[in-house]
């Protein structure tokens, strides 16, 4: 970020002499800074996790929580600023109902993930503040597989087999990169995201977070649920004994 | 805004007015002629609105050994028309000292049908087997109209096997058949239109007289019906029984 | 001006349902509805339900316009959709409350919609709790108009059928298994074959237990007795 403070940075209405809209730009420095979310689509499912950033002692347990369902079928997990994630996921619920008020189908997960790329487009042409979080759509049917998109604070909308954002995106990635996906079933990647969320942990940084997963897939029918508590715990011991085991090789 | 109409509006027993839905046979009549008589098969349901006033109703009603007529319409005009007529038959039948043609019969129910046409609602197929022609069928639909037929439906029943029907006649068809034709055309009827249902009822008059013959659902012999299966009732996405 | 209220009337039912019939039993609610559709006196179409299932433990059956459910059934789902949103399922009591609001808001503005709902179902904080568990059933009119029973018969099934159903369910003092509900209802859907020109032989009974919650049911087919027309039924 070089170029702060010469006078561009103050509204996502001018362009910089550079063709850049730095008020996108921060909103994007939003997301990076919160905790990491990891997105993996399997043969079978998709699976997202997220490192959430436990604020004070005093919430109660699964307070903000990360993972939501726009409708039956089409999950949503946000990154970033927390209000503003919660509102997107207001708008993308709103759209899903109103989709099948109009259509009497569920709405998809591209056209969910559109729409809320759409809304959030307009919002970087200066009218007002970006929305400083980002947002995964996942589904899971027969016909299609898993599908899985990630919109930004800039509008920009793509689809992926795996991906992931936050503070420790780098190194999320390079794990995720070794992995066989399309040999993964669900249950595959709901161990392998635990343990690379808490392999890339800083262990002298990351200290008040807590494991939220959602998953789609064959097993649960193409409905997106929250993963059971006790699925995530037993999946949090593997990835615990994994990385043991890895440490005592090398 | 009112919600009803006003003749409804009359109808309120509470206050001394009772309703005034015809009784009628809102029907399903089907005959058939094949070499040597006629075949007419009908239903069994009367009915006042959407009430079912009487399931096992008999619609054929023999005039003579060799004749039947079938009603449908208003059950009391169509009642009191078979009496007079079937009277006026008898009285002819004496005086001339030899049966009447079918075809005669015809033209005595016709008078009553078109000279009270404004006053009743009434419709019937005669049928019957006379030795100067064999096996005959008439049509006389409301308001005095007289048409022979080889085959023919009535009642509000006819609207749904008028095609099937014109699609099964053939030249020196059989008794069995006809009678085959006749029934699966009351079963197509009795299927589809709400205002026929129950028992199918079939008479065959030829030389011989008239004999009659009773079909009941709980029984075996009763046409059956197949309608091609059915898809989801609600939209796909919705939980429902598969079928 | 006469014409045109009686036009607006005669249009708006055009693909009908009859009678349903719902029961309590000890631990639940059993509803029963035929399968067919009516188009003015015609069967029209055959082999469509008149129940939908709105969570585990929520089920609506209707008679009346299907143009007006399948609108309604779309408002239902949305709002189980809604009520999602605050991680809850919708109940019977509240979504009794909510259709009967709906159904009286639309005859206010004289435009009501041409069904009569019945709302059956078992609230979850009652689900498996003996002592408390009362099986729901809520009645709706097109007028609005709402009330909770233990049975009931609606449509030409109200003239014709509540006095046998209410007898039957009072012969057992009230205390009676789902076997002997499922029976008293298959008496009345013979009994509507008999006498509704709009009733249908395949029926369909639906169910919520305070134990397995929501059934749907499978179609089924009811022929009756007709040795009554062995009799002579000439009307002379």
């Amino acid at each position: 970020m070089s170029s702060i403070g010469t006078g561009y940075d103050l509204a996502a209405s001018t362009f910089s002499p550079d063709g850049r809209i730095f008020q996108i730009e921060y909103a994007q420095k939003a997301v990076d800074n919160g905790g990491t979310m990891v997105a993996l689509r399997g043969k079978n499912g998709v699976v997202i996790a997220v490192d959430k950033v436990i604020t004070s002692k005093l919430y109660i347990d699964d307070a903000n929580p990360r993972m939501f369902n726009c409708n039956d079928n089409v999950g949503m997990a946000i990154a970033g600023v927390y209000p503003d994630g919660f509102a997107l996921k207001d708008y993308a619920c709103g759209e899903a109902i109103k989709w099948l008020k109009e259509y009497r189908e569920p709405m998809s997960v591209q056209k969910l993930a559109t729409s809320v790329a759409e809304y959030i487009h307009i919002f970087t042409l200066g009218i007002s503040r970006p929305f400083g979080a980002s947002a995964f759509f996942s589904a899971w049917d027969k016909k299609k597989g898993g599908r899985l998109f990630l919109v930004e604070p800039s509008g920009l909308n793509y689809e992926y087999k795996a991906w992931a954002v936050g503070k420790h995106r780098q190194a999320a990635k390079a794990e995720i990169e070794k992995l066989k996906l399309d040999q993964l079933d669900v249950q595959d990647l709901v161990r392998e995201a635990a343990r690379i969320i808490i392999a890339i942990r800083d262990e002298n940084k990351d200290k008040d977070v807590q494991i939220e997963m959602g998953w789609v897939g064959e097993n649960t029918n193409g409905k997106h649920e929250v993963v059971p508590d006790d699925v995530l715990s037993a999946a949090e011991d593997w990835a615990n004994a994994k990385l043991e085991e890895d440490d005592m090789e090398e | 805004m009112d919600t009803m109409r006003d003749d409804q509006k009359e109808a309120i027993p509470a206050l001394g007015f009772y309703p005034h839905v015809d009784i009628s046979t809102g029907t399903t009549l089907i005959a058939m002629e094949y070499n040597g008589g006629v075949v007419v098969g009908t239903d069994s349901r009367t009915s006042a609105g959407s009430f079912i006033t009487s399931r096992a109703t008999n619609k054929i009603t023999p005039i003579t050994d060799t004749m039947v007529v079938c009603r449908s319409g208003s059950a009391a005009d169509t009642q009191c028309i078979a009496d007079i007529a079937k009277y006026h038959i008898e009285v002819y039948t004496m005086l001339e000292n030899e049966p009447l043609t079918i075809y005669r019969a015809s033209q005595i129910f016709r008078q009553f049908l078109y000279n009270y046409r404004d006053s009743l609602s009434a419709s019937v197929l005669v049928a019957g087997w006379d030795a100067k022609e064999g096996g005959q069928l008439y049509a006389l639909p409301i308001g005095g109209f007289v048409t022979r037929q080889r085959s023919t439906a009535s009642g509000s029943g006819s609207t749904f096997v008028q095609g099937f029907l014109d699609s099964q006649w053939r030249p020196n068809l059989t008794l069995n058949e006809c009678k085959a034709i006749v029934k699966q055309a009351v079963g197509l009827a009795v299927f589809r239109d709400g205002s026929s249902g129950g028992v199918v009822r079939l008479a065959t008059i030829d030389a011989n007289g008239t004999s009659m013959e009773l079909y009941r659902p709980d029984k075996p012999g009763f046409p059956v019906v197949k309608p091609p299966s059915a898809h989801l009732s609600f939209p796909p996405h919705v939980e429902q029984t598969p079928v | 001006m006469m014409h045109h209220d009686e036009l607006q009337r005669t249009l708006n039912p055009t693909c009908t349902g009859t009678s349903v019939i719902a029961m309590q039993y000890k631990t639940g609610v059993v509803v029963m509805t035929d399968r067919v559709v009516s188009y003015g006196k015609t069967a029209r179409y055959k082999n469509v339900s008149r129940q939908y299932k709105v969570n585990d433990n929520v089920l609506v059956a209707f008679g009346g316009d299907h143009a007006d459910f399948q609108w309604l059934q779309n408002v239902i789902e949305r709002q189980a959709l809604f009520w999602k949103r605050f991680d809850q399922e919708i109940g019977p009591k509240a979504l009794h409350g909510y259709l009967t609001s709906l159904l009286y808001a639309r005859r206010c503005k004289m435009n009501p919609l041409w069904n009569t709902l019945i709302v059956a179902g078992i609230e979850e904080e009652e689900k498996n709790n003996k002592e408390t568990s009362t099986p729901f059933i809520g009645v709706i009119t097109q007028k609005g108009c709402a009330y909770q029973v233990k049975h009931v018969a609606t449509g030409i099934g109200a003239m014709l059928l509540n006095q046998a159903v209410e007898d039957s369910w009072r012969k057992k003092g009230g205390d009676i298994t789902r076997a002997e509900a499922e029976a008293v209802l298959k008496k009345a859907l013979e009994l509507t074959i008999y006498h509704d020109c709009t009733a249908d032989n395949d029926f369909e009974i639906g169910s919520v237990d305070s134990e397995d919650g929501v059934n749907l049911g499978k179609e089924e087919t009811i022929i009756g007795d007709w040795s009554i027309a062995e009799t002579n039924c000439q009307y002379e």
